[in-house]
């Protein structure tokens, strides 16, 4: 019987935390449990291994460009990487930067490596503001 | 000198310097803008720059205020004496006349800006065309340029703020202002979110250096006042119908 409640008390917890964590029901990972971005294009700027080593000194490039002389390339944008990385599951839905399901926060939070790029950035793509997005 | 003397003195002048340069440079007046192209950096070609005309804009309407604020995400947090701000409207009156002058005032685009000279960490910046923007990943709060500011243009972020738009990147312990509507002038609009919304056309956005834009030519049959000019700031915003 105390097997019974306890197994009962289990599931309910499994429910209640999922219930916690938000609607987001996950990314679509590969058999290593990757996470597989919903593919927009043919592939992403660069190998992934170029892209686990070199993606911030590609953001840090592009950010002072963009920033200072107003070019305003796709490749290694912010914006682009969220837009494409960050993908709605089937209801929709996307993880926050604070899920560690969300593409950044997902190898952040294993590498312990805070970042602060989403307390000023978006951290969804552009396509889930109801306003007009531009970029 | 009443507000039409200094108007008609001022047309006088510009017609003839718009004689003048149609017959020096008639194919200046020929050409034409294009957009940036997404790789192209801005350039010193242009200088853009806003022309309000107070006759025109009206008391208690502030739709350039509510555009701007939508536009970049500006939300009410606590309260307006710490809300981050980009544009106010201002009226003024005087006191022996009983006229009355409503503007909106915004960052002024200052050609010598006081807020990049006194910017210790050299975030506050110019961009090659005019624009004064904050560069807020080396922006350490310290608001010098809200001090050095004459127009009381710059705000402050005091809060952690959530669900910015990916177009206006903001955040806490950093100042920030009026940016011209950059993320448009970089896809080849031509007006800010205020100067789109401004029922009145009481606004005009446009390249100072190009003789043929509308903001050019309302300049020259009119011309425009700088706010508080004697400080010799050179402002990308200038004003029509304000005292001289």
């Amino acid at each position: 019987m105390l097997k019974l409640v306890n197994i009962v008390l289990l599931f309910l917890l499994v429910w209640f935390t999922h219930s916690l964590a938000g609607e987001y029901s996950g990314p679509n990972r590969d058999a290593e449990g990757n996470i597989v971005p919903t593919p927009k294009g043919e592939a992403c700027i660069a190998p992934v291994a170029e892209m686990r080593r070199e993606h911030m000194n590609m953001l840090l490039h592009k950010r002072d460009q963009t920033m200072r002389e107003g070019i305003r390339t796709k490749k290694a944008s912010l914006t682009e990487c969220i837009n494409c990385h960050v993908t709605p599951d089937a209801s929709g839905n996307v993880a926050r930067i604070d899920n560690k399901q969300h593409f950044c926060a997902s190898c952040h939070v294993a590498a312990s490596v805070s970042i602060d790029c989403f307390s000023c950035h978006a951290d969804r793509p552009a396509s889930m503001f109801s306003q007009q997005v531009s970029e | 000198m009443s507000h039409f003397d200094s108007y008609r003195r001022r047309l006088l002048g510009a017609a003839s310097a718009t004689l003048a340069g149609l017959t020096i440079a008639p194919g200046v007046l020929l050409q034409t803008v294009q957009a940036k192209a997404d790789n192209e950096a801005a350039s010193s070609q242009q200088r853009w720059g806003l022309l309000i005309d107070t006759n025109l804009c009206e008391p208690g309407c502030d739709k350039c205020v509510t555009a701007c604020n939508q536009e970049h995400g500006l939300r009410p947090l606590h309260g307006p004496e710490t809300d981050a701000q980009w544009i106010r409207k201002v009226s003024l009156k005087h006191k022996q006349s009983g006229h009355e002058l409503h503007m909106p005032v915004m960052c002024q685009h200052c050609g010598e800006p006081p807020c990049v000279d006194v910017c210790p960490t050299g975030a506050s910046f110019k961009r090659a065309d005019g624009i004064v923007l904050v560069d807020r990943h080396i922006c350490i709060g310290c608001r010098y340029c809200m001090m050095a500011c004459p127009y009381k243009a710059r705000s402050f972020v005091h809060e952690k703020l959530t669900d910015q738009l990916p177009r206006a990147p903001r955040g806490k312990g950093t100042v920030e202002a009026c940016t011209l509507c950059v993320h448009r002038i970089d896809r080849g609009d031509d007006n800010t979110a205020c100067s789109e919304a401004c029922p009145n056309t009481a606004m005009t956005f446009g390249d100072l250096k190009d003789p043929a834009s509308e903001i050019s030519q309302k300049l020259a049959q009119l011309g425009g006042q700088e706010l508080r000019k004697k400080l010799k700031l050179d402002t990308g915003v200038r004003y029509q119908g304000i005292p001289a």
